[in-house]
């Protein structure tokens, strides 16, 4: 499905996040026929069964809300406005928190919604990782969370608007519409803390990676339309892409 | 087009029915993971039964994993592998319908190989061939790129893993099977397809590899389909006197047949291939040689007439009319992939002569009644035997064996303990030098160093040697014999605290958090790398910069090195440093001897013909 423009919320500067998720469910529809079974396959794992349409429907959602973070005001901001700075906001927290929800309401599966907004709280891994070590701390831990979130003050206004173009919910349904502050850092604690204490967590690296490479190869593509150079990573990435 | 058709398309061959037993069960793990096993002797087209079915998707369309990720021990026994799935990607390519440049193009594009050597570990393409160390790297969340530590896990996660010519992973603490052991558990609990190819293991290694409840596939004895290789006499000498030795060669070769030598070590290799080297085109490969000679040597191992080697051609070696294999006594299961290199088709004919390594006639007639062999012909029954570091003797095969003795009237059972030294040991050897072993009641010795095995696993060997032949043909029978040789290695093997400290690394490797520090260890042997460099002195002196290629390393055991190392006598460390337009190399005079270290040496040290000498 490709969406129709709705409003300027930025993936990048010169990217919107509509074209950005567009070009990305471009990418994925071209490369799935190679992953559905392998993520089918991985998600068994942890006891979750899904069929193929559904595998689909689950990575299409990662894909559609794995920025939707940066529909917040602060990014926003920051990415019209060089003055304004990010103070190492990480906008793949906030995608977590609505990714888990939109996932529960559609599939009823904690453990899946789990697992989505894992994949989706990892696709800048990197920098992520980056940062904890700035902070001089080893895991995302409460602290590092409060850090990463410091600057965020809510959702832009058409942020309804938005969801209900993505994924055809309206968010009131899913979660209360003034999800504050509190709400997302506690969330993104308390993920970050059973992602790292749950019995089976040692499984969870190999069940997020399968999701994690498909999201970051559709992310690396979704992003090719915007200006400047590519990242060295794309390079890496290319070796996977080849349709044959 | 079906599978089977599919196979004969790119190969030209009718599968054997093995085969299409392997490519059912590979075809339901890669759907709902889990484990195959194959077990074949040598040259049974194992890599086909493995790789087919996942090939069968470029044509099928119906994509159940991404990838394929083919696990070796060595990179020379990538090298080989690489070429020659990339010609099945090829012929895949041209059924296709491809224009020739673009199945060329394409083939190198699909079959990717992954030393991490480059800053990756990324895993990534259609077919990826990797060394294990490489492959545990990437899994545990080491030199990943950037810190994408999930990264390449999810990319092993999603494929289909193929460890091949897993009888290699052996040590003396078994710390790698161990640890393949350990990585095993965590990939099948995550659904993972795997599949492991070995000739014939040990049961007991079995169970550390996590492999021994998968009933293995194998040829069935109703099986009309079959790999059939050509016929091999086994002779076993105790010594090939340079006569006997040069009239083998010639005869072989005079009968258009190639001549392929093993022995134990380096320097015995090097020692015979000067012996022979005149008798025919020959060709020495061991493991000190630069990467890019050990490539060139293996590209004209075809060429050869007689081709010397150590232990680096044990495995994956296809050569065709090999008629003669002369290779020193070793370990059985070595011994059967080296026999296994005679004779590999249908209808050829060859004669393997296994011989004592170095074998000392003098010391064995001057001390017959010391020397001992084999167990076979030593009358002991409940003996306890094992491994050990005696104070008297150093590193012997310890017996103990319960005999009765009376005394006033009352029998007590009093253990005995009697001591197996070889010839590489060098209190052994002093002891013979002086006269003094005849004396030393509980002292006996093998008449050859055994090095670089263990001295039980060589005497054990030894009893099953008459019988290796059939070990070739018959899987059960040499399973079972391979359970009698390392019997007591398994029994007495302690797990060594390296494995438990990767087990707890592994445990502690969670999402959103840095992997802790721990140098992990793919291998268990310590190594240090040698740069053979014309006029190293001079250019210390001039503070040049060397321009470093790494096909020009050597990468040597760090025991090894640390015996050698005073031989050598100019020496120097390499220095790499980063400004702005990247990295520079440059020499300094080497400091204390360090593994995993780049040290520098005169090139009068190294022979493109023959590898270090010193």
């Amino acid at each position: 499905m490709i969406l129709g423009e709705i409003m300027e919320v930025l993936a990048f500067k010169n990217q919107s996040l509509i074209d950005h998720v567009n070009d990305m469910v471009k990418y994925w529809e071209r490369i799935k026929y190679r992953y559905l079974k392998t993520i089918k396959r991985a998600l068994e794992a942890l006891n979750i069964k899904l069929d193929i349409e559904k595998v689909d429907e689950f990575m299409k959602i990662l894909i559609k809300l794995h920025d939707i973070g940066k529909a917040s005001k602060i990014y926003q901001r920051a990415i019209i406005n060089d003055q304004e700075k990010l103070m190492g906001f990480r906008h793949e927290l906030v995608s977590a928190y609505y990714t888990y929800h939109i996932l529960l309401k559609k599939f009823g599966d904690k453990n899946l919604a789990f697992i989505g907004a894992l994949t989706v709280m990892l696709h800048h891994e990197p920098i992520i990782m980056g940062q904890i070590r700035n902070l001089k701390k080893k895991e995302l831990t409460a602290e590092v969370v409060l850090d990463k979130l410091k600057k965020f003050d809510g959702m832009i206004e058409d942020f309804e608007d938005l969801i209900k173009k993505l994924i055809g919910y309206s968010i009131g349904d899913i979660i209360k519409n003034d999800s504050n502050k509190d709400d997302i850092i506690r969330f993104v604690i308390e993920m970050s803390v059973r992602a790292r204490h749950t019995p089976n967590s040692e499984k969870l690296r190999f069940i997020v990676g399968t999701l994690l490479l498909p999201l970051v190869m559709c992310d690396y593509k979704g992003a090719e339309s915007r200006e400047g150079k590519a990242p060295k990573f794309a390079e890496v990435l290319e070796v996977e892409s080849y349709v044959i | 087009m079906d599978i089977i058709n599919f196979f004969k398309q790119i190969t030209d061959h009718e599968p054997y029915d093995y085969q299409i037993r392997a490519w059912e069960k590979i075809n339901k793990i890669m759907e709902l993971g889990g484990r195959v096993v194959i077990e074949i002797p040598t040259a049974g087209g194992k890599t086909e039964a493995a790789i087919i079915p996942y090939l069968y998707q470029f044509i099928s369309n119906d994509w159940k994993v991404p990838r394929l990720i083919y696990v070796l021990p060595t990179r020379s026994l990538v090298e080989k592998q690489v070429e020659r799935i990339r010609n099945y990607i090829k012929k895949i390519l041209e059924i296709k319908g491809y224009s020739k440049d673009k199945v060329e193009e394409l083939a190198k594009k699909i079959v990717q190989v992954e030393y991490g050597l480059e800053e990756t570990h990324a895993f990534l393409g259609f077919v990826v061939l990797t060394t294990w160390d490489t492959f545990l790297y990437g899994l545990a969340a080491h030199r990943t790129v950037g810190d994408r530590f999930t990264f390449p896990c999810g990319a092993i996660a999603q494929s289909l893993v193929v460890f091949d010519e897993i009888q290699m992973y052996q040590d003396e603490s078994l710390y790698m099977p161990r640890l393949i052991g350990l990585v095993v558990k965590r990939l099948v609990e995550a659904n993972v397809p795997l599949v492991f190819m070995t000739a014939t293991l040990p049961t007991e290694l079995k169970k550390i590899l996590g492999i021994h409840d998968e009933e293995p596939i194998t040829v069935n004895p109703e099986d009309t389909k079959k790999p059939e290789r050509g016929e091999v006499v086994v002779e076993f000498k105790e010594k090939l006197s340079d006569e006997e030795l040069s009239n083998e060669i010639k005869k072989a070769i005079n009968e258009g047949k190639k001549v392929l030598i093993i022995k134990n070590t380096v320097n015995s290799a090097i020692e015979v291939y000067e012996k022979v080297k005149q008798l025919g085109n020959s060709l020495l490969l061991h493991s000190r040689f630069t990467v890019e000679d050990r490539a060139e040597k293996e590209k004209d191992i075809d060429k050869a007439e007689i081709i010397v080697a150590t232990q680096v051609v044990e495995a994956g070696l296809d050569l065709t009319n090999v008629g003669l294999v002369i290779t020193d006594l070793a370990p059985l299961d070595a011994l059967i992939q080296r026999i296994g290199r005679c004779a590999r088709r249908k209808g050829e004919r060859g004669k393997v002569i296994v011989v004592l390594p170095n074998f000392n006639e003098k010391i064995n007639e001057d001390h017959r009644e010391k020397v001992i062999l084999g167990f076979k012909n030593i009358p002991f029954e409940n003996a306890y035997v094992t491994l050990v570091n005696n104070k008297d003797y150093g590193r012997v095969i310890e017996l103990t064996i319960e005999t009765i003795e009376e005394k006033k009237g009352k029998s007590k059972i009093v253990p005995k303990k009697f001591y197996i030294g070889d010839l590489g040991n060098k209190t052994i050897r002093k002891l013979i030098e002086n006269n003094k072993i005849l004396k030393k009641k509980d002292l006996y010795f093998i008449p050859y160093s055994t090095q670089p095995y263990d001295p039980l696993i060589m005497i054990k060997s030894f009893d099953e040697v008459e019988s290796v032949s059939e070990y070739l043909y018959d899987i059960i029978k040499a399973r079972e014999a391979l359970d009698r040789v390392y019997k007591e290695y398994y029994e007495n093997n302690i797990v060594p605290k390296d494995y438990y400290s990767a087990y707890i690394y592994f445990r502690e490797l969670k999402l959103f958090s840095t992997p802790p520090e721990y140098e992990l260890k793919a291998r268990p042997e310590m190594f240090a790398i040698l740069y053979p460099l014309e006029n190293a002195e001079e250019k210390v002196k001039n503070k040049e910069i060397i321009e470093f290629n790494p096909k020009y390393v050597i990468r040597v055991s760090y025991n090894w090195l640390k015996n050698k190392w005073e031989k050598f006598d100019k020496k120097f460390e390499l220095i790499k440093e980063y400004d702005e337009k990247g990295w520079i190399c440059s020499l300094k005079k080497a400091g204390k001897l360090q593994p995993y270290k780049i040290y520098i040496i005169d090139d009068k040290y190294y022979s493109k013909e023959t590898g270090i000498i010193i």
